[in-house]
């Protein structure tokens, strides 16, 4: 872990309100889309980023300087979302609203609609599948972290992500999302 | 190579964060076979579609939330909100005290200047400078023996101010009678720092002066609430527009200038 970082959760820990400011905004773009990715309602998405950090600053003299911060950040987060999400399945939320596309041009629109559908393929994940593939493919952790992150063994976080992967790719081929192979032989 | 070998293979680079198209075994195979072929596809498309995936950024202000949503901080700005509150109190308070104290001077130099004009009238003019110059306070003629009750029980007949000398005459009739004026402000202030005390319903026997001097002295320590908020009461029948049909341009109310109802005293 980078001094500069061990530095800055020690002004925290001393109360130092600018420091805990710089950390927030330091991370707060990873937390937020993680749980943006995870829960899919910029509201939602926002409250638990914020409980994630209020959450993160209140038990930071619990965290191990020998770990490195960011998988215990973003484990922080997928609790909260997962959370949330059990809550919502209590009781129902409206359905997100899919943002207008602002963009015309054909391959823009094309990228565009390509992420959404991935986007939305992603949050008929289930929620821990969702979660090791994001921290595995967006956050770009690696399997070691992220086993430690959700606290479960390597070979499960593995597994979960290649299900997600399988589960995303299902998803995208029922929609019509997936073009036509790219790989047209000539000598078939 | 199976179909499911195939899809293992791709899961194995993409857990190595291996390019697809790198790889010569996949392609072969996807060249060879359809199946393969749709499945390398869609995994390139997941890949590329996972690569677009903005980063989505929270609202302007986020991190004042979160740090306004710390126990300490909510803390902090509680004792902060208590100090505000307190300064204010105590600001006010001591405004209010000042305030009563100025009016009740006031109101008891105004008292006596009404009480030496009526000695005036009475007894053929007592000077006023006298009179005034005895509600000092430490005033030469007082003995130092004797107690106030012993000067205030005694009759306070009047003497003509000419033949006054305050600064070398022993204590006569007149000066017992500004020593008990000023008695009176002592009372009056000590009622206002002991809190208004409770005055008897009926005037004692030792005090059969006037019954609007009793008067003054059971109210005293209201009177400059009673002033104060006279004055906010004036100032507010100036200064707002009358609210009927009479008046509709909302005009303020001038002395005279109306229905008959609140003229303002000139």
């Amino acid at each position: 872990m980078p001094e500069e970082l061990r530095q800055l959760v020690r002004r925290c820990l001393d109360g130092d309100q600018v420091a805990m400011q710089h950390l927030v905004q330091r991370y707060r773009d990873r937390v937020y889309a993680l749980c943006l990715r995870m829960l899919g309602q910029r509201e939602d998405a926002e409250d638990a980023a914020q409980e994630t950090f209020v959450r993160v600053l209140r038990s930071l003299h619990r965290w191990d300087s020998q770990r490195d911060f960011v998988p215990w950040l973003l484990a922080i987060a997928g609790n909260r979302c997962r959370t949330q999400l059990a809550v919502r399945m209590r009781k129902p939320a409206p359905q997100a609203l899919v943002e207008p596309v602002p963009d015309h041009q054909p391959d823009m629109m094309a990228a565009r609609h390509l992420a959404e559908e991935v986007d939305l393929a992603l949050r008929n994940v289930r929620d821990k599948y969702r979660q090791a593939f994001l921290l595995f493919h967006q956050d770009e952790m690696s399997y070691a972290e992220i086993a430690a992150a959700m606290e479960c063994p390597l070979g499960t976080v593995k597994t979960w992500v290649h299900r997600a992967r399988r589960e995303l790719i299902r998803q995208l081929g029922q929609r019509g999302v997936i073009a036509e192979p790219r790989y047209a032989t000539e000598k078939v | 190579m199976q179909l499911k070998k195939f899809e293992q293979r791709i899961n194995d680079l993409l857990d190595q964060r291996i390019p697809l198209d790198s790889d010569p075994t996949l392609r072969d195979c996807a060249e060879e076979n359809r199946q393969c072929r749709q499945l390398l596809a869609r995994y390139e498309e997941l890949q590329e579609g996972v690569q677009l995936l903005d980063r989505p950024t929270p609202r302007a202000g986020f991190e004042d939330r979160v740090l306004g949503q710390l126990p300490g901080t909510r803390r902090r700005r509680a004792v902060h909100r208590r100090y505000v509150l307190v300064a204010l109190t105590l600001a006010g308070s001591v405004l209010l005290s000042i305030t009563a104290l100025n009016s009740n001077i006031w109101d008891a130099g105004n008292q006596q200047n009404s009480l030496a004009t009526g000695h005036q009238a009475l007894d053929g003019g007592v000077a006023d400078e006298t009179m005034r110059s005895d509600v000092r306070p430490h005033s030469p003629g007082v003995p130092s023996g004797g107690t106030h009750a012993d000067v205030v029980g005694r009759p306070s007949p009047q003497v003509p101010a000419e033949n006054i000398d305050e600064e070398s005459q022993p204590l006569t009739p007149d000066r017992v009678a500004s020593i008990d004026s000023y008695l009176a402000v002592l009372a009056s202030i000590e009622n206002v720092a002991s809190g208004f005390q409770l005055q008897p319903d009926q005037p004692p026997e030792a005090e059969q002066g006037t019954r609007s001097e009793w008067i003054d002295s059971v109210t005293g320590g209201f009177k400059p609430l009673a002033v104060s908020m006279n004055g906010v009461l004036r100032a507010l029948r100036d200064t707002l527009p009358a609210i009927n049909e009479e008046t509709p341009d909302l005009q303020p109310q001038a002395a005279g200038a109306g229905t008959g109802g609140a003229a303002v005293p000139a």
